[in-house]
């Protein structure tokens, strides 16, 4: 308890950040317990309702309810986004702390494929993995996992970099410290800010980029609601309709600023600099 | 009035503030006067941290974001400068005070050609035609002593070395024909017979056309050498000023004296009994650096930072290796401590051959062989507590439990003069001197044999230099280790080292014990080397001495050896008994 309470103390972006995660992270829990009402029961008679009385959001064009659609998107939207950032920044860190460290011929290997996944555009990539490992819902994790890694692997090859021309690597050489626990122990803690900052706007990325693959029809398959589907299906609804736009745009853009300011308040808390102030 | 055309510059109770959002507020210059007379250098000297530097850029406007005067006036030429704004100062600088910033590297644009750099303050403030701008250009070029000055005009600041740059910079400033030229630790970057070449043509120049100089250094030689008159400053307030022979003869401040003091000379040294066969030795080590290809087929060039280099190391003994940036010292010091991989040569250890590639011997030298690096600041990792930094070497030699881990710890903290209350803290909370002890603490918990600095005190203010040089020995006397002492700086060598090492690109020049290379050095580059230093000295009266390094002559019939010049066969002999220098081989 003692760490969440440091890491809580004067850091209102923590907080709120915290805060408005919990709330997103409830909705998903609840969202595969109990809906208000049927997210995939088709309601010709009560299309395109206003929110208010027995649909607290309103309905879509085939008289889905929006609220109950949220409460289950949310948990497929959170899982896909989370795990693929997760994926990236693994892999990505693996990936570019080897390239940066060991330089010379490993760099150039590493630094040609990734080069080449790059020249790709991350979608039309995504695209093609999909392809290969079948659609669904960790056919897309992996695609968007590996369609970032290498933006995150070039950052934290730099910064690996510039940390390996400073004398403190090789001081821990100096002591005794094996190439793997000075990378382990010296070199990777100090790429966190980067990685803290690169993780949480590819979070972004990875929401929106969900519903595109959704729209091409290789994410969750369609009658499951994930909010960037439910953004993408609803959109020639915006002027007529605005509930439907607004309350998935309202939780993909609460979430992102939730994750925004956990993500600043993680770059502070690991500033030993920032510890007093 | 009869003080303004004596002095050049005036500031009268001068005080600079550090203002935050809040308008709070801390005085980082206090209530400071200072009279710079017509045609005259003015050295201002102080550590880091006295306000030398700001009260130099108040001067001229240049005052960084949220530092502000709040106090003061200042007088330059009869006029003050006080109810100056930015567009008056625009007037004010160039024209009229030039400066030059510490830096070459970065004081110059790098985008931009040297001709357009220059050009730059001449067509803001003169009147004269293009070509007129050209050739005062060029003729300053040419006297600040660049070959070929068309080929400069159109060349990039990077096509330069740092002693060429800072002529460069000289040259742009001084072609403004300015009253007042304010030089900011002008020569603190560059190798020391550079930073007398550039000094000497700013004396020149300077006095040629009548320019008063401010100076602004932390180093009390140049002070000597140059200034007419000095102003020392601490902790943002002045402490003393007058002229030099005053100031330094009869110093009337304890910190000044202090100061003086501070300046490393030669002490006593026990030279160790020799052994039978040395602690270290090194034969022939070579170190090559792969170059870059022109075009992928064409192959690489090479750069060889170290010229097959041998010596050896006795027991307790502390051998200095000297030379200027890009002498491959610092290389010659990662190599044998295994840092760096060698081409050729090899390393041997109480005899037994040190091959850096074998894990199981790396891993073992680590108790033998321990570095200590010029900057504490980026050789102590951020994010480590002190206490788990001093302690890092004991993970992995031996398996020590945290309690006895943290024992040793406080013991190392204690042998190098740190609190046992600091043991928590992080790097950054410590001063400049208290994380070199960090860093000095770290190698001495391996116990090792042989420790490796590399410039250890070069980043620390002299007095601060002072106290962990004084550790450094204490320790060594306590536990016996021999130093590889690598620095670039005659006087620190000259009080810690038993022999000295001079090298220059990559070969080794000289070889002999301390009081030989600095009494009687025969290569014509130590000479060089040694006359570019200054000495400070106590005059026996409570006084201090501050002069060039007077190099005696060559002993008779050492005068006329074929020494080794640069792009002659070489090899090395021994002049004397236990004296090697660098010959041409015949």
């Amino acid at each position: 308890m003692s760490i969440l309470n440091r890491f809580l103390t004067n850091r209102l972006n923590a907080s709120l950040g915290l805060m408005l995660i919990s709330v997103f992270l409830l909705a998903a829990i609840l969202g595969s317990v109990w809906t208000p009402h049927d997210p995939l029961l088709v309601n010709f008679g009560d299309r395109l309702r206003p929110p208010g009385g027995d649909y607290w959001l309103g309905t879509d064009q085939y008289g889905r309810d929006t609220f109950s659609r949220i409460l289950v998107g949310a948990r497929e939207s959170l899982t896909i986004s989370s795990l693929s950032v997760a994926v990236a920044v693994v892999s990505g860190t693996v990936i570019g702390a080897l390239a940066g460290y060991f330089a010379g011929l490993v760099d150039r290997a590493i630094g040609t494929v990734m080069d080449a996944l790059i020249a790709f555009p991350s979608l039309l990539l995504a695209l093609g993995i999909v392809a290969a490992v079948g659609p669904g819902k960790y056919g897309v994790i992996v695609a968007l996992g590996v369609s970032y890694a290498p933006g995150v692997a070039r950052i934290v090859r730099a910064t690996v970099m510039s940390l390996r021309g400073r004398d403190f690597i090789d001081s821990a050489r100096a002591l005794g410290n094996s190439h793997a626990s000075t990378l382990i122990r010296h070199v990777l803690p100090n790429c966190i800010a980067p990685v803290a900052v690169i993780g949480t706007s590819l979070f972004a990325t990875a929401l929106l980029s969900e519903s595109a693959l959704a729209f091409l029809g290789l994410g969750v398959p369609p009658p499951n609601p994930t909010w960037g589907g439910m953004l993408a299906d609803t959109k020639q609804f915006a002027t007529s309709a605005v509930w439907l736009v607004l309350a998935p745009g309202l939780a993909i853009s609460m979430t992102l600023l939730a994750v925004n300011l956990l993500g600043d308040a993680l770059r502070d808390f690991f500033d030993p600099r920032m510890e007093q102030v | 009035m009869d003080t303004m055309s004596e002095n050049l510059l005036e500031v009268r109770g001068l005080t600079l503030a550090l203002q935050n959002r809040f308008g709070l507020y801390r005085e980082i210059i206090q209530d400071v006067n200072l009279n710079l007379k017509q045609g005259h250098v003015h050295a201002v000297v102080g550590e880091s941290g006295s306000g030398k530097t700001m009260l130099a850029r108040s001067l001229v406007g240049l005052l960084p974001r949220g530092i502000a005067r709040v106090a003061g006036s200042v007088a330059f030429d009869g006029e003050h400068l006080d109810r100056f704004s930015e567009k008056d100062f625009r007037h004010i600088r160039g024209p009229r005070i030039g400066f030059v910033f510490q830096e070459p590297m970065l004081s110059l644009n790098p985008a931009i050609t040297v001709g357009n750099q220059m050009r730059e303050g001449l067509r803001l403030h003169t009147r004269l035609s293009r070509a007129e701008v050209d050739e005062t250009c060029l003729a300053m070029l040419a006297r600040v002593g660049i070959r070929n000055p068309k080929g400069a005009f159109h060349a990039y600041p990077s096509e330069y070395s740092g002693g060429m740059r800072q002529r460069i910079m000289l040259a742009s400033v001084l072609a403004l024909k300015p009253r007042l030229l304010i030089a900011d630790e002008p020569t603190t970057a560059l190798d020391a017979i550079i930073q007398r070449e550039v000094l000497d043509l700013m004396a020149e120049m300077t006095r040629e056309s009548g320019t008063s100089v401010l100076l602004i250094t932390h180093d009390l030689g140049l002070v000597g050498e140059y200034a007419q008159d000095v102003t020392v400053m601490r902790h943002g307030s002045v402490v003393e000023e007058g002229s030099i022979a005053d100031t330094f003869r009869r110093p009337q401040q304890e910190y000044t004296r202090l100061l003086l003091a501070a300046s490393p000379k030669r002490a006593d040294r026990k030279t160790p009994a020799p052994a039978l066969a040395p602690l270290l030795s090194v034969h022939d080590l070579s170190v090559t650096f792969a170059g870059r290809r022109k075009w992928p087929w064409s192959p690489r060039g090479v750069f060889q930072a170290v010229h097959s280099v041998s010596l050896e190391l006795q027991e307790g003994e502390n051998l200095a290796i000297v030379g200027e940036s890009g002498s491959g010292k610092t290389t010659l010091g990662r190599a044998i401590t295994g840092l760096q991989s060698y081409t050729d040569g090899r390393v041997m250890v109480d005899g037994v051959h040190f091959d850096p590639r074998d894990r199981r011997q790396w891993q073992q030298m680590r108790s033998v062989m321990q570095v200590v690096f010029q900057d504490p600041a980026s050789s102590l990792n951020p994010r480590f507590r002190i206490g788990a930094l001093i302690g890092e070497g004991l993970r992995h030699s031996e398996r020590c439990d945290p309690r006895e881990t943290k024992a040793r710890v406080l013991a190392c903290m204690r042998d190098v003069g740190l609190e046992e209350s600091q043991i928590d803290k992080f790097p950054h909370e410590l001063s400049g001197g208290q994380k070199q002890r960090v860093a000095i603490a770290r190698a001495i918990i391996m116990k090792p044999r042989i420790i490796l600095a590399d410039e250890p005190v070069s980043a620390l203010d002299l007095t601060v230099q002072a106290q962990v040089l004084k550790v450094m020995m204490e320790l060594q006397e306590k536990f016996g280790f021999s130093f590889l002492f690598v620095s670039h700086d005659l006087a620190v060598v000259e009080r810690v080292a038993n022999r000295v090492m001079v090298m220059r690109h990559g070969r080794v020049i000289e070889v002999a014990s301390r009081d030989r290379i600095f009494d009687r050095p025969l290569h014509p580059y130590t000479r060089r080397l040694l006359s570019a230093s200054a000495v400070v000295a106590e005059d026996g009266k409570g006084g201090f001495d501050v002069a060039a390094r007077r190099v005696p002559d060559r002993p008779a019939g050492l005068e006329d050896l074929p020494y080794y010049q640069d792009g002659s066969a070489y090899r090395i002999a021994e002049a004397e008994p236990d004296h090697f220098v660098a010959l041409a081989k015949d």
